[in-house]
């Protein structure tokens, strides 16, 4: 790169690219009101936006179609950063909550609470996926500890526990009576259902989260020059390390929560993140966040529109998109 | 309000006389249904209100649903969407139609052509709503067992009724629930008499012998599941008097009501009869071709004498309900021979 290539040239490439997806979101947020199972025209679906009455429109705006566009990017941030701050802090390109095993272990603590307690609420349900994300991410940061593990053999361990969880979900979920076609939407992850009641029990958990990752994004990026310069210029690598795996943790865990398995949002938008922002993760950061909320958002209106008035989880299209990623990762990049 | 109430008596007349003898052809529930229907409209036409009208409790009326819940119905419910195989086969059975319905929904044939609104496990409620019904009835099996998805049905804006079946006494109650909401009381009782003249008239050609059977249905891997007698054909064999050994195993495997029965506790029965029900659609192979090419099962007296008989899939298993009378007749055939 020439010298040009300035912090105010960089700066504005984040900027372009905030506007871009920031604009293709709310593109996605307007055909979210608008498409489903019912058209509704887009006049009425500002309408149905104004607060007061009952009307149809109202009803499938305001109830079911907002909170759900909120549950997606809500669940979309959150994975995407806890993605972008796992393959910042472990070194490693493929390292994504879904491959990692995070996401199966907080599904677990939630199938375990599910099968116990039957109706538990949203916030009981959050901190269930906050106590197995936080397992999870424990388990890798013992993994990987001291960041100089080859991704390969950091990811295959991530496999083991993915298959080892999933595999006592299904278990548990198979000797419980619940019926199988809702099993499918928490497996392969997907928002049907989405209130504003979830909406309000994981906020509260996944913006502070978010601001908190913004926050460690100056000491990761030192971090990435590896520990013994890190650790010269004063970070101080392994609470560091604690930190953003427990951010990790609550992020993937209420996730989780609401939307099940939802695989390959992590991995994919950090990398789209770091192709047009680049690696500082000062900048990257807020662009994968932003990325993976997009991602998610759209492809929750395509598995509503697709088979209308039926719908398919929303997991089996981000896997679609991501699975290739995934491969085309592996050859090219790795 | 008058006039409806005064067809659905001459409706009931006319099932009441094709089912006196339950022994006979079986009839059909929603073809009397569709008998009633037609009454119905002929009366409104020429309003001839006779005394027994009067009789009726006025609209609107508070009904308990299945779920224990008192819902108020202000007059019969015209735009109906039911959102289970169950719920649309009870509506029909007491002669009414419906509006909207869950994707399976075949049966009876009127109802298929009713706007799809998703799967019954995950109905797509903005669907529910554009159909602008003024009753849903959502089922108390597959909804109530969902606490978060029935929160959301019971908080629209519309009145919704529980209606489903685990059990042969369900199916009564259900009927008994939308003869209310209908203003059907005698169709209903009509039905109930058919159905329950059907269970005596099963038992009675089980009278003096000893039947075992076990009726299993098998998943993708090809396990099989015995159904004990919480599950509703477990629940049929029972009340028929047929012999289940698998009626009251411990739980095991995913199917609320069946058991995974291995393959030897199935030899060590030994059942006279064998019922399979198989869920993969055609051409699938059907479950009781299957069972007697497997090795180990070829000296089953079952399988011997030829008697593994597949049963119907929507009336034994996917909608229990109404047709539970085409399954004591099923059942009563099948004994019989």
């Amino acid at each position: 790169m020439p010298a040009a290539d300035s912090f105010i040239c960089r700066e504005r490439r984040l900027t372009i690219t905030l506007f871009v997806v920031g604009a293709l979101l709310a593109l996605s947020g307007v055909g979210s009101l608008m498409l489903g199972a019912v058209y509704i025209q887009p006049f009425d679906a500002i309408r149905g936006l104004a607060p007061g009455g009952e009307d149809f429109d109202r009803l499938v705006v305001w109830q079911i179609r907002t909170p759900r566009f909120f549950d997606a990017m809500l669940v979309g941030a959150a994975l995407s950063t806890a993605g972008a701050l796992l393959q910042s802090v472990t070194r490693n390109p493929l390292a994504d909550p879904t491959i990692l095993g995070i996401s199966a272990s907080s599904g677990l603590v939630i199938a375990i609470v599910l099968v116990l307690s039957g109706n538990p609420s949203d916030t009981q349900l959050a901190l269930a996926g906050i106590g197995g994300g936080l397992v999870g991410a424990a388990t890798i940061l013992y993994i990987a500890w001291g960041g100089v593990v080859s991704p390969l053999r950091l990811t295959l361990a991530g496999v083991a526990l993915a298959a080892f969880f999933s595999a006592a979900i299904v278990a548990l979920l198979a000797s419980s009576r619940t019926f199988l076609e809702i099993n499918l939407g928490f497996l392969v992850g997907g928002l049907y259902g989405s209130e504003w009641r979830e909406v309000r029990a994981i906020a509260p958990w996944i913006l502070p989260a978010l601001v908190g990752a913004q926050l460690l994004s100056g000491r990761l990026n030192v971090l990435a020059l590896g520990d013994d310069i890190a650790a010269s210029l004063g970070v101080l690598t392994d609470r560091t390390r604690v930190m953003t795996l427990a951010l990790v943790g609550v992020l993937t865990g209420t996730a989780v929560s609401v939307a099940g398995l939802v695989s390959f949002v992590g991995l994919v938008s950090p990398h789209l993140a770091r192709y047009a922002v680049g690696s500082d993760q000062r900048r990257m950061l807020p662009a994968s966040m932003l990325i993976g909320a997009l991602l998610v958002a759209t492809a929750d209106l395509a598995a509503r529109v697709v088979l209308q008035p039926s719908e398919l989880p929303m997991g089996i299209l981000t896997a679609a998109i991501g699975a290739p990623f995934l491969l085309y990762l592996l050859k090219v990049r790795i | 309000m008058l006039l409806v109430a005064g067809a659905v008596l001459v409706g009931a007349c006319t099932s009441d006389d094709d089912g006196v003898d339950a022994t006979a052809a079986p009839i059909d529930a929603p073809a009397a249904a569709t008998a009633t229907s037609e009454a119905t409209a002929a009366a409104t036409d020429t309003p001839a209100p006779t005394a027994e009208t009067t009789e009726v409790p006025a609209f609107p009326r508070t009904v308990t649903d299945m779920l224990g819940r008192e819902v108020v119905i202000e007059s019969v419910p015209l735009k109906v969407v039911a959102i289970s195989p169950s719920a649309v086969e009870y509506v029909y059975a007491v002669g009414g139609e419906i509006v909207g319905r869950s994707a399976s929904v075949a049966y009876p044939a009127a109802a298929a052509q009713a706007e799809d609104v998703g799967s019954a496990y995950q109905p797509s409620i903005e669907s529910i709503l554009a159909l602008e019904p003024d009753l849903i009835v959502a089922d108390s099996v597959i909804h109530g067992s969902q606490p978060q998805l029935r929160a959301t049905i019971e908080g629209l804006p519309v009145p919704v009724i529980f209606a489903g079946a685990e059990s042969y006494d369900d199916v009564l109650v259900g009927i008994t629930l939308l003869g209310e909401v209908y203003d059907a009381a005698d169709v209903a009782a009509a039905l109930i008499k058919e159905i329950e003249a059907a269970l005596v008239a099963a038992r009675a050609a089980l009278e003096g012998t000893e039947v075992s059977a076990v009726a299993l249905i098998a998943d993708r891997d090809q396990s099989l599941y015995g159904a004990k007698s919480s599950s509703f054909v477990g629940g049929l064999m029972e009340r028929v008097g047929i012999l289940n050994p698998a009626a009251y195993q411990p739980d095991a495997g995913p199917f609320p009501g069946y058991t995974l029965l291995a393959p030897e506790l199935l030899l060590q029965y030994d059942p006279t009869l064998i019922f399979t029900i198989t869920p993969a659609p055609e051409p699938a192979p059907r479950l009781n071709t299957l069972i007697p090419q497997i090795p180990p099962f070829r000296g089953l007296s079952a399988v011997t004498s030829e008697r593994v008989i597949e049963l119907d899939l929507e009336v034994f298993l996917q909608a229990p309900g109404p047709r539970v009378l085409d399954a004591l007749n099923a059942l009563r055939e099948i004994v019989a021979e």
